[in-house]
């Protein structure tokens, strides 16, 4: 069973087509990054896969579970592309709050914010309020927030933007860790080396997906040396085609 | 669960939000003690009404300060001055024919409890004018404490039953015949005709000081205007803060983006709202308890009923507003428009609430608006002493209003999240 699958998916937002006829499927176990230039739709996207937009046509599952719903819900961690923080708490009664909302019980709670805010380097400032946050450290208690209950789907918004490299490399290092303990990522990023380090590529453009595979598979395929190389010859194409579906 | 987090999450958020809670609690005592010397301060006029007095004590009394002295043929037109508002207490000098007996001639003195600092002013002044006509001042000291058993048993044979029906104050109000102390109604029975009470005021004060009994009555025309309006401003007040805050704490957590955060968990859209009235709910206790506390003690407020209920009233009300906020503010686009709802919705509210006299009509109107109802629970509360059996109607129409927001606001959330 897929992490997440989204099949065939269509939306309009204020009279503009946002999303054409998207697939999209994660594996348990693997990171999945859908790459594209701002305003490709990656955002609307991720959304419609953790519940919060519906699609106009089209179905999105978690773990075999149609969103939205509920039970869908419990399996995934969302943290947003816009830091979803209160400012007036800190950064330990933000992770609180939202472990709450998770469902994570009292007698864990403590021991996950813990947890939590070690893997995001963040156990110093927690008893900060986060409006006292640097852009960077903000950015990290989102990802915390995200993590805290331990969801077998995470679904991430460019969660390192603002991360300087050093723990950005941490932050991608822990990933991976939650990744082989059987968790489905889905990452989004309109950098395109931080895409060299999923395991697959989900290439997105216009509200379409213009490629998928591994990025070895990718590279080879389209027979360039970088991903830049392998989106831009993907992009040309699919503007001669005049947006038919991009294999 | 979820809902507890919410109510912890705002409580935690308003203890580190100073301006916030000071808009709750602080910007409300401003405004009533505000209003208050606004009030106070338009009228320092005392007026007193005298029956039988003599020309001696009513140029003493006038000489006073701010103070009118009217004369009234009998008490009964005293009393019925009083009930009417004209004056705020009033000395009866006219003297039964038994009273001649009595060692000391007697003065009875009226007021109205309601008129507050004016009532206290007014009786000390008629006491003390009483008390030294004629410059007896040791004697009525060793007098006095006697005077009450023997005006009881000496007046009730001799009080003529036509007369004493209509100067019984109580039987011109019947809302206000239970505010009474109780055992006045010998002492009105004392209202006598004024047959020979100038021979005796006339005879007697050069060697004597008055006996001076004093009663007082509940009235609620007397009120100063702050007594008038501070009830329902109260309530207003209240109601205005608390749709402001939780309207904009609603508002602020879709602007900041923290909704999204929060409809991708698995919380039901009701829980957010049980969450958010619970949590502002519990500010709301405090909040009542420290603005009518302070407008009923150190303002001083009229209050004939109890601390209680006024809590009650004020909390079901602020339960009301915050659900209305949040409601609006899910309704509304931005800020912006958040701000325009203060004009068209809570604005008017002020209007119908009883502020103003107004026709038939606009009073019908007023009853789609929940201050209306606070503002009648609390007047009846804090004039009349009203109970829950006075105010059970406004208590449920509150309650109403606030599920019928919730459930709205519940309904509305779907535009967020169809689940
Ligand atoms: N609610 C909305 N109404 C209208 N247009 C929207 C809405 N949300 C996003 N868009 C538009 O959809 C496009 C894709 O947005 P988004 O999914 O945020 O892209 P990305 O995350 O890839 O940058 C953008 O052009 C954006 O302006
Ligand atoms: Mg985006």
């Amino acid at each position: 069973m897929e992490a997440i699958e989204l099949r065939n998916i269509s939306i309009t937002l204020g009279k503009v087509r946002i999303l054409t006829d998207v697939d999209l499927s994660v594996r348990a176990g693997t990171v999945c990054g859908l790459l594209g230039p701002s305003g490709a739709g990656k955002t609307t996207a991720v959304k419609i896969a953790c519940g919060i937009l519906e699609a106009d046509s089209g179905e999105a599952y978690v773990l075999g579970t149609k969103m939205p719903s509920l039970d869908g819900m419990r399996n995934v961690g969302y943290m947003a592309q816009e830091d979803a923080l209160y400012a007036d708490l800190t950064g330990r009664q933000n992770l609180e709050f939202f472990g709450q909302l998770q469902g994570v019980t009292k007698s864990t709670l403590a021991g996950r914010v813990d947890r939590a805010l070690e893997l995001v380097d963040l156990t110093a400032d927690a008893g900060k309020l986060t409006s006292k946050f640097s852009g960077g450290m903000r950015r990290r208690l989102a990802l915390a927030a995200a993590m805290l209950h331990e969801p077998p789907v995470l679904i991430l918004d460019e969660p390192t933007v603002g991360i300087d490299p050093l723990l950005r490399k941490n932050i991608w290092d822990g990933l991976y860790a939650v990744a082989r303990s059987g968790t489905g990522i889905l990452i989004t990023t309109h950098v395109m080396d931080e895409a060299e380090k999923c395991d697959r590529l989900v290439l997105m453009r216009n509200g379409r997906v213009i490629g998928e595979g591994s990025p070895a598979e990718l590279k080879e395929r389209a027979g360039k040396q970088t991903i830049e190389e392998v989106f831009l010859e993907l992009s040309e194409h699919t503007a001669e085609t005049k947006g038919g579906e991009a294999e | 669960m979820r809902v507890r987090a919410f109510a912890l999450r705002i409580l935690r958020q308003m203890s580190h939000d100073k301006r916030t809670l000071a808009l709750m609690i602080v910007a409300p005592l401003l405004l009533m003690t505000l209003v208050y010397y606004i009030f106070e301060g338009t009228n320092d006029e005392i007026s007193i009404g005298a029956v039988g007095a003599p020309q001696q004590f009513i140029e003493a009394v006038e000489s006073e300060n701010d103070v009118t002295l009217t004369t009234y043929e009998s008490r009964a037109d005293a009393q019925q001055a009083l009930t009417d508002g004209a004056v705020v207490a009033y000395i009866d000098i006219a003297l039964t024919a038994d009273d001649a007996e009595l060692e000391a001639p007697r003065a009875y003195i009226m007021v109205d409890a309601a008129a507050g600092s004016k009532a206290q002013a007014a009786e000390k002044l008629l006491r003390s004018a009483a008390e030294t006509m004629g410059g007896g001042a040791g004697l009525p000291s060793a007098i006095q404490p006697s005077s009450n058993s023997l005006d009881m048993g000496g007046n009730q044979p001799s009080s003529n039953l036509a007369d004493t029906s209509d100067s019984q104050p109580s039987s011109n109000l019947p809302d206000t015949s239970d505010s009474r102390p109780s055992g006045n109604s010998l002492d009105m029975g004392s209202g006598q005709p004024s047959s020979n009470s100038l021979d005796t005021s006339k005879n007697q004060p050069s060697s004597n000081s008055f006996d001076v009994s004093v009663d007082y009555y509940k009235g609620i025309k007397n009120f100063t205007s702050f007594d008038m309006f501070g009830p329902t401003l109260m309530s207003f007040i209240v109601f205005f803060f608390v749709f402001l805050v939780a309207g904009m704490a609603f508002l602020k957590e879709r602007k900041s983006g923290t909704l999204e955060k929060v409809i991708s968990t698995p919380v039901r859209r009701w829980e957010i709202v049980a969450g958010y009235i619970l949590g502002f709910g519990a500010i709301t206790i405090v909040q009542s308890v420290i603005i009518n506390v302070y407008i009923i003690t150190v303002l001083g407020v009229i209050m004939n009923g109890s601390l209680g209920y006024v809590l009650l009233i004020t909390l079901l009300e602020a339960i009301c507003a915050l659900s209305l906020g949040m409601l609006l503010s899910t309704a509304a686009g931005s800020e912006f428009q958040m701000m325009q709802f203060i004009p068209i919705i809570i604005l008017p509210q002020l209007f119908f609430s009883g502020l103003f006299d107004l026709s038939e009509g606009w009073l019908i109107f007023g009853r789609i608006f929940p201050l209306t109802y606070a503002a009648e629970a609390m007047n009846k509360i804090m004039y009349y002493d009203g109970g829950i059996g006075d105010m059970w109607i406004d208590v449920v129409v509150l309650l109403g209003f606030s599920a019928l927001f919730a459930a709205l606001n519940v309904l509305l959330l779907k535009r967020y999240r169809r689940i």
